[in-house]
């Protein structure tokens, strides 16, 4: 990698430290309200006067919070590993083969994102209700899939085309069949289109409501978005609760994005710094 | 080094052993049916029902069961002028969002793609606005944009963009805070996948450049912008359909007023399911607006370089 | 020969089963809107003395959230899933019973009353049996009712030479006070927190102000029977008080909780809210909390008409247990059971005679008592329409925001009003 000094490094550092704070100012006022007392929060000061983590501690203590938070994880993992794994196989089908009915796939799947979730709302929920599968984690896990699986196909179709054909034939000239080429050779060199896809899907499925709300009804099922919403009760409204809410639910994404970001890094054809 | 010599040694390989021809051809096949049978099953069989459904007559306040009903919904649509204005604010939200995704996105791309543990910790934290609810970001957003109490409306006053009352409260501005919000929060997703384009830039092309004598930004436009540009316009456009399609940004910040300024085709949809009661109508509005959005799919799609 | 045995074995052991007594539970799926956990808790003891006294019958209560009732109901109607009993926001209960969805009580509340000696139609509130009395029938059965008042901040009426025992008794005595107030607030405070948004507050405090005016939403026809000087004038002087300052610049999309929050945190002097209002500045501990007066929501030249909310139980007809589920119906909106939960929950109970007695003789209650007699429902005095559903969204609130941001003229938003308002009512 190409450095052209401490000094450079530095002065981007301070510009990134700027955009990203300028990015997250919002943020930063949800999470600052988030530990106000609640009759802070609406004042003109931004920076708290008083500390409490009293709305942290009511959420953490709501019924069924925590039950929440582990469907929400279990869903979007799942979702996530398993987009990724339907996702790449298709990508390189797509984009490798020239074969009958092709362009129909591609085209179907792309065809899937540009429906409303709103729209496919009542067949899906009667499709889950004959197969007696509502209130169930696996009537939304696939459904879930659907949401980041055309993206995912897209981009990875994207970044796979731009991969020279020639590596994956030297690999199979040394006698790896065509799917030996795609794990060993091609995945490696999308791996940070991976971790992008990957990320893609999970934060679909962690913020999805809609779809949520129609099959469940059960707390024991419950998502974080439900969950959320059950803090708006109109008579006993807390903001710093919501805030807080809000907080708890960025931040497990964020914490499993820092430990995959490594993911980001590295592969074989890794770019420098331009720009 | 991929050279000639391997490919053309490939080519006489496979003419040699034909079995293997034969074994491969049921597996481009095989590798995307798990994609197309979960598009079928997602997609395609409720599409299938929202075409039957949009050619029935239910309204639920007159009929508990829908009937047949033929085209009457869609001529309905052809009439409903809102739709229409709906679907001209939509356009300007779609496309305004995605030019502010790229906007935010570009700079912070290029910024977070170094290897300094400020990027690192930067490229997890830009992600935060993409994971909060919107009913969250609801709130901070109208607080910042309060004209009493609001950073952001001191700063939009100073530039003259804001008067004595919140933007959120002229039909206009309320449509450019939101459509620039919602740019602000997809902008995170753009962010990791330029990144990751960026990252599959190859070093050689950069040195090559500079050995010509290139200079920072004539790298960043002949080498830099080619490589990511096909990234741009696929995130982009699938940055663009779900912002087509979105509702909750306009339903809580200003529940698609003033006076009808952030009506969006989501809202309509909305609105026509749950508080309307037509389940028929709103399905006929999905197909309309589903052809049009592969239609337009279609078109940017075109904007892609081939390699 | 095997086939006829099973066949046979099989439709012993089926007589059988129809001949045994059912000792099996019946199980009653009750959905409740209310998530906080004082509220949870109140329903759970009601269940838990409804399931003591009839050991036969389980209630299985499923939490769903207020702002979540539509959405759920009508998936669930386009799809199947509704539950046996379930509350139902008070406007909307026309809408549900238009589409034939809803079972009426009528057959269960003779028994109901023959065992508790309470007439149900006369426990209800007038208000509340324009709400659910549709067609001659009872559709549901009233569990809270809520109306506001007006409260105020004596010291800064002092302050402003306002006579803090005099508090403003009609809206245009309210919008001049207001005025005033802001002028004195200079930024710190405003006058009154009114909202002109398209939200249900807006509809909830102007149906005060439209139906004092002696205005009505539907004409004997069934038409919009807005568009008429009364509406016109009662338009006017609601946006009169945003127009001349005597609320927050960004009353026309501030949304009630904004506009309740920012009294609570002291920067109106007015705001019109429901009783437990004045529990929250207790709650909160607010400095000026000994300063609060309470009046009665203001008059128009007509008549004073408080807005009515509330909820009430409701039973669906795809229910197979209508009995048992009628039966948990009228236990828990009547009686002890009701006034445990109400007092738990700090809500006014449905039940008139509950109402008129302890703890609701206490202050603050008499007053929002007092002013559920004269609280009646938006489309006064017509019936209940299925529709109101669909209006009470932000057809009218458009017209208050067009207004107050000067977008549109009284005359002609009142005009859109009508035409909007016929246009849902011929679909």
């Amino acid at each position: 990698m190409r450095s052209r000094g401490a000094t450079r490094d530095l002065i981007l550092d301070a510009v990134t430290i700027v955009a990203v704070l300028l990015m997250l100012v919002p943020i930063i006022w949800v999470f600052l309200g988030s530990i106000k007392p609640e009759h802070d929060i609406m004042s003109g000061n931004p920076w708290p006067t008083r500390v409490t983590f009293d709305h942290y501690i009511a959420i953490w203590n709501k019924e069924g919070f925590l039950t929440a938070l582990r469907n929400s994880l279990i869903v979007g993992l799942v979702v996530a590993v398993v987009t990724t794994f339907v996702a790449a196989p298709a990508a390189y089908s797509l984009s490798r083969f020239d074969y009958r009915g092709r362009n129909l796939f591609s085209l179907m799947i792309l065809g899937t994102q540009t429906l409303p979730a709103v729209a496919i709302l009542v067949p899906l929920v009667v499709i889950v209700r004959q197969l007696g599968l509502t209130n169930t984690l696996t009537a939304l896990i696939f459904i879930h899939l659907a949401l980041g699986l055309p993206i995912a196909v897209w981009m990875l179709k994207g970044y796979i085309d731009a991969i020279p054909r020639d590596l994956e034939e030297a690999a199979m000239v040394d006698g790896t069949g065509r799917f030996g080429a795609l794990v060993r050779v091609v995945l490696p060199l999308i791996r940070p289109a991976l971790v992008a896809v990957g990320t893609f899907a999970f934060v679909l499925s962690w913020g999805e409501f809609v779809i949520a709300l129609a099959i469940v009804s059960k707390a024991e099922v419950r998502t974080l978005p439900l969950a959320l919403q059950s803090l708006f009760d109109p008579y006993q409204f807390s903001w710093g609760q919501v805030m807080a809410g809000g907080v708890v639910i960025a931040l497990p994404a964020v914490i499993l994005f820092f430990i995959f970001r490594k993911q980001l890094v590295g592969g074989l054809l890794a770019g420098g710094v331009k720009g | 080094m991929a050279s000639h010599n391997a490919g053309s040694r490939a080519k006489r390989v496979g003419a040699i052993v034909p079995a293997r021809f034969r074994k491969d051809h049921l597996l481009p096949y095989a590798m995307v049916s798990p994609a197309v049978a979960v598009t079928i099953a997602i997609a395609v069989i409720p599409l299938i029902y929202e075409v039957w459904l949009s050619l029935q007559d239910w309204y639920m306040l007159k009929r508990p069961q829908p009937i047949f009903g033929g085209l009457i919904n869609y001529i309905a649509v052809s009439k409903d002028g809102a739709l229409w204005a709906a679907l001209g604010r939509t356009a300007i939200w779609t496309v305004g969002t995605v030019v502010v995704e790229i906007a935010l996105a570009l700079p912070l791309a290029l910024l977070l793609n170094r290897n300094t543990a400020v990027a690192r910790a930067g490229s997890a934290l830009i992600l935060i606005p993409w994971v909060t609810p919107f009913i969250v970001l609801g709130f901070g957003w109208r607080f910042l944009l309060d004209s009493d109490v609001g950073p952001i409306h001191q700063i939009l006053e100073l530039i003259g963009l804001a008067g004595g009352r919140s933007v959120l409260t002229d039909p206009a501005g309320a449509l450019a805070a939101i459509t620039f919000i919602s740019g602000w929060k997809g902008a995170p997703f753009m962010v990791i996948a330029l990144i990751a384009a960026l990252k599959s830039i190859p070093d050689e092309l950069y040195e090559a450049a500079e050995v010509d004598g290139a200079g920072a930004w004539a790298q960043f436009w002949h080498v830099t912008v080619p490589s990511i540009w096909n990234t741009v316009v696929i995130v982009g456009l699938i940055l663009g359909i779900l912002a087509f399609y979105s509702f909750d940004l306009a339903w809580i910040m200003t529940k698609g007023g003033p006076q009808d300024g952030t009506a969006i085709v989501g809202i309509q949809i909305y609105r026509a399911v749950f508080l309307d009661l037509r389940p028929a109508y709103a399905a006929a509005i999905s197909v309309v607006m589903l052809l049009i959005l592969f239609a337009a799919s279609l078109a940017v799609l075109r904007l892609r370089r081939s390699n | 020969m095997g086939l006829l045995r099973v066949l046979a074995t099989g439709a012993l052991l089926a007589g059988v089963a129809l001949v045994q007594p059912a000792a099996a539970q019946t199980n009653v799926t009750f959905w409740q809107f209310f998530t906080g956990d004082t509220d949870v808790k109140a329903w759970r003891d009601t269940i838990a003395k409804f399931e003591a006294a009839n050991p036969d019958i389980k209630i299985n209560m499923e939490l769903v959230p207020w702002s979540e009732q539509q959405q759920r109901f009508v998936t669930a109607l386009a799809t199947g899933g509704l539950p046996d009993i379930s509350m139902l926001g008070n406007n909307v209960v026309a809408q549900f019973q238009a589409t034939g969805s809803l079972a009426p009580l009528d057959d269960y509340v003779a028994a109901y009353e023959a065992e508790s000696g309470i007439k149900i139609t006369d426990d209800m509130w007038p208000g509340d049996q324009g709400y659910y009395i549709l067609d001659g029938k009872i559709w549901a059965s009233p569990i809270a009712v809520e109306t506001r008042a007006l409260f105020y901040r004596k010291d800064l009426f002092r302050e402003a030479g306002l006579n803090p025992d005099d508090p403003p008794d009609t809206w245009e005595e309210l919008r001049d006070a207001a005025k005033v107030l802001s002028e004195k607030g200079a930024g710190k405070y405003y006058g009154i927190a009114m909202p002109m948004s398209i939200t249900y507050n807006t509809v909830q405090n102007f149906m005060s102000t439209y139906l004092g005016y002696g205005a009505r939403m539907l004409n004997d026809d069934g038409s919009c029977g807005f568009n008429t000087q009364e509406f016109k004038d009662a338009l006017t002087v609601y946006t009169d008080i945003y127009k001349t300052g005597g609320t927050h610049p960004d009353a026309p999309t501030l949304d009630g909780d904004t506009l309740r929050r920012g009294f609570a945190d002291g920067n109106y002097a007015m705001h019109i809210q429901n009783a437990s209002m004045l529990k929250q500045l207790q709650d909160e501990g607010a400095s000026f909390v000994d300063e609060i007066g309470i009046a009665k929501i203001p008059a128009g030249p007509v008549n004073r008409t408080g807005f009515l909310g509330g909820w009430p139980l409701v039973l669906w007809e795809a229910s197979q247990v209508k009995e048992a589920a009628a039966k948990f119906i009228f236990f828990a909106t009547h009686g002890e059971p009701l006034r445990d939960m109400a007092v738990a929950s700090g809500f006014l109970p449905g039940s008139v005679s509950l109402a008129k007695g302890a703890p609701w003789d206490a202050y603050p209650y008499p007053l929002f008592v007092e002013q559920l007699a004269d609280a009646r429902p938006y489309q006064y005095p017509s019936q209940a329409i299925a529709e109101m559903g669909q209006l009470e969204v932000d057809t009218i609130q458009k017209a208050v925001q067009a207004v107050a941001l000067g977008q549109q003229s009284v005359d002609a938003a009142t005009t859109q009003l009508c035409t909007t308002i016929n246009e849902v009512l011929a679909r």
